[in-house]
């Protein structure tokens, strides 16, 4: 599936690629002071300098490389291509989303623009510091099913969202804004208890935004879905 | 008799063994976070976040690991334990340690380039080594092997000389071993029996004056001695008698140039280096200053020249 989509005339650099380029420059740094403090040891000569060499080498910039490496791989697993790498049953998700004449709202969202990037991450990390949290934790969870390579990250099995869908992540950027305010002559405003109530048998939000705005994808009853096990065979 | 409560460090074959391993894991991961931020797979992240962060930490934990028992070696007494076989230091080596041999054998040796190395002596339990280089300022005259498995204590230079100041019986037993020792190096070093040996030897030696003399100009060089300052502390004669020594807060052991065997394991390199970046830039000490500016490299080889003819 061709990922692309057109880009913005404004692009700046993101925190990923900063970090991307310091890890990077960490890396070789570490690479060329262990290398030349070896052979500068071997040689017996300059030997403070060599001592000196290596203990930066070995110790203090590895440290500073993994810190930059884990960020900047962390933010750039936030990416729709990452994303996708693994979760081939959204095959027809991502391709509604891409598609500029889909109503969905994922589709709107990203061909609007009203999430520039990282969509998927975007909406389904939960709201706040601890949803931030709470997904890189999961992130690890995902690891551990791509390693041992589960049906579910082959896209065998139907995949589910962890929790029912919560109205944070909308309300993240919907909340207070004029058109969210005054839309349906205040409707918002009314309801706006029920948006943050949480069933307390299944922690559903009492009233989902997507009752009204959904669906977020197309339902995979409604399309032809091509399920490809990448890996099923490996 | 109680065995010493001493902090007991690796030896070098372990030392060097933890640090390649530190270094092998250091590199991985270094290569892993390269390919890692550059493309980000799952298969790249999970590398990344898995092996690679586990190689950094237990990489620059050996590391330190390493640099800390180099440091403590260097800074206090603690014990070691080589392997037969095993060098404990090296001709040419900067001094840091004295040794005392708790249980094993070792010998010194002196290292030829030209030649064959020959065994200067044996030491065994309850002898030490390697003082010489301590109190002379000077590199290690010898290479120190261990010939059996060995236990020692190993005393830095700080504790050593303390010891040394404060311990007149102690300074008179170390001064009379290094006096039976250089007697001991001279007779092995000259006890070459054959003629052809003798001749050999002679011509090398020849040589090497005829090098030493031929690098520079010795009487410029005298010239520039008495005129730079280095008669103040090391003597008109090179006899390290100068006059500003008694001067100083802390009198430094001073060679006498004229001794034939007081520029023993010095090389001119060496004395050049000495000379250019001052004791400090050697890891000697701080009173003798830096000429590095004052003077071209043709100038202080000229010096060299002249302190090598006053043997």
């Amino acid at each position: 599936m061709d990922l692309s989509i057109e880009v913005p005339l404004h692009t700046g650099s993101s925190f990923a690629d900063l970090g991307s380029y310091v890890a990077s420059i960490l890396a070789v740094a570490v690479l060329v002071l262990v290398l030349s403090g070896w052979l500068l040891e071997r040689t017996r000569r300059v030997s403070a300098t060599a001592s000196i060499m290596l203990f930066l080498g070995l110790t203090i910039l590895p440290i500073f490389m993994m810190l930059f490496g884990a960020f900047a791989s962390v933010e750039q697993a936030k990416s729709v291509e990452f994303c996708h790498s693994c979760h081939t049953a959204m095959n027809p998700y991502v391709a509604d989303m891409l598609d500029r004449d889909s109503t969905t709202l994922a589709a709107v969202h990203s061909s609007e623009r009203y999430i520039p990037r990282d969509p998927c991450y975007k909406c389904h990390a939960n709201y706040g510091v601890w949803g931030e949290a709470e997904a890189k934790f999961r992130g690890f969870a995902h690891l551990y099913h791509w390693l041992l390579a589960s049906p579910t990250a082959l896209g065998i099995e139907q995949i589910e969202t962890y929790e029912p869908y919560a109205n944070g992540p909308c309300l993240e950027c919907h909340s207070g804004a004029k058109s969210f305010l005054e839309s349906g002559q205040g409707v918002h405003r009314m309801i706006a208890d029920n948006l943050l109530e949480l069933d307390d048998d299944t922690g559903a939000p009492v009233t989902s935004c997507l009752v009204c705005h959904g669906p977020a994808h197309p339902k995979l009853a409604d399309i032809e879905v091509e399920i490809v096990p990448e890996r099923a065979e490996g | 008799m109680n065995k010493p409560d001493l902090i007991r460090l690796p030896g070098p074959r372990l030392r060097g063994r933890v640090l390649l391993l530190s270094k092998l894991l250091i590199l991985l991961a270094a290569v892993l976070t390269l390919v890692s931020v550059n493309l980000c797979t799952a298969l790249t992240l999970s590398l990344f976040l898995i092996v690679g962060q586990a190689a950094v930490i237990a990489g620059a934990g050996l590391a330190l690991f390493v640099a800390a028992t180099d440091f403590l070696r260097t800074r206090g007494t603690s014990e070691v334990h080589f392997n037969a076989g095993e060098t404990v230091f090296r001709q040419g080596d900067v001094g840091d340690l004295v040794y005392v041999i708790v249980s094993g054998e070792v010998e010194a040796i002196r290292e030829d380039p030209d030649g064959e190395d020959k065994v200067l002596a044996t030491m065994g339990e309850g002898e030490y080594f390697g003082e010489m280089a301590l109190l002379s300022d000077a590199p290690r005259t010898a290479t120190v092997r261990a010939r059996t498995d060995l236990d020692a204590i190993a005393m830095a230079r700080a504790d050593f000389t303390t010891l040394y100041a404060y311990l007149p019986n102690l300074r008179v037993n170390v001064e009379s071993v290094m006096t039976e020792r250089k007697a001991q190096n001279r007779e092995r070093l000259g006890s070459k029996s054959s003629f052809g040996m003798l001749l050999a030897g002679a011509t090398a030696a020849a040589l090497m004056a005829s090098a030493a003399h031929a690098a520079g100009d010795a009487a410029a060089g005298e010239s520039l001695y008495k005129k730079h300052g280095c008669a103040q502390c090391h003597g008109m004669e090179g006899k390290g008698d100068g006059y500003l020594l008694p001067m100083l807060k802390e009198t430094p052991t001073m060679r006498d140039w004229s001794d034939p065997e007081a520029l023993d394991g010095l090389t001119d390199e060496f004395m050049i280096e000495i000379t250019e970046k001052g004791g400090e830039g050697v890891g000697k000490s701080e009173i003798m200053l830096k000429y590095g500016k004052k003077l071209s490299r043709d100038e202080i080889v000229d010096i060299v020249a002249y302190i090598r003819s006053l043997q």
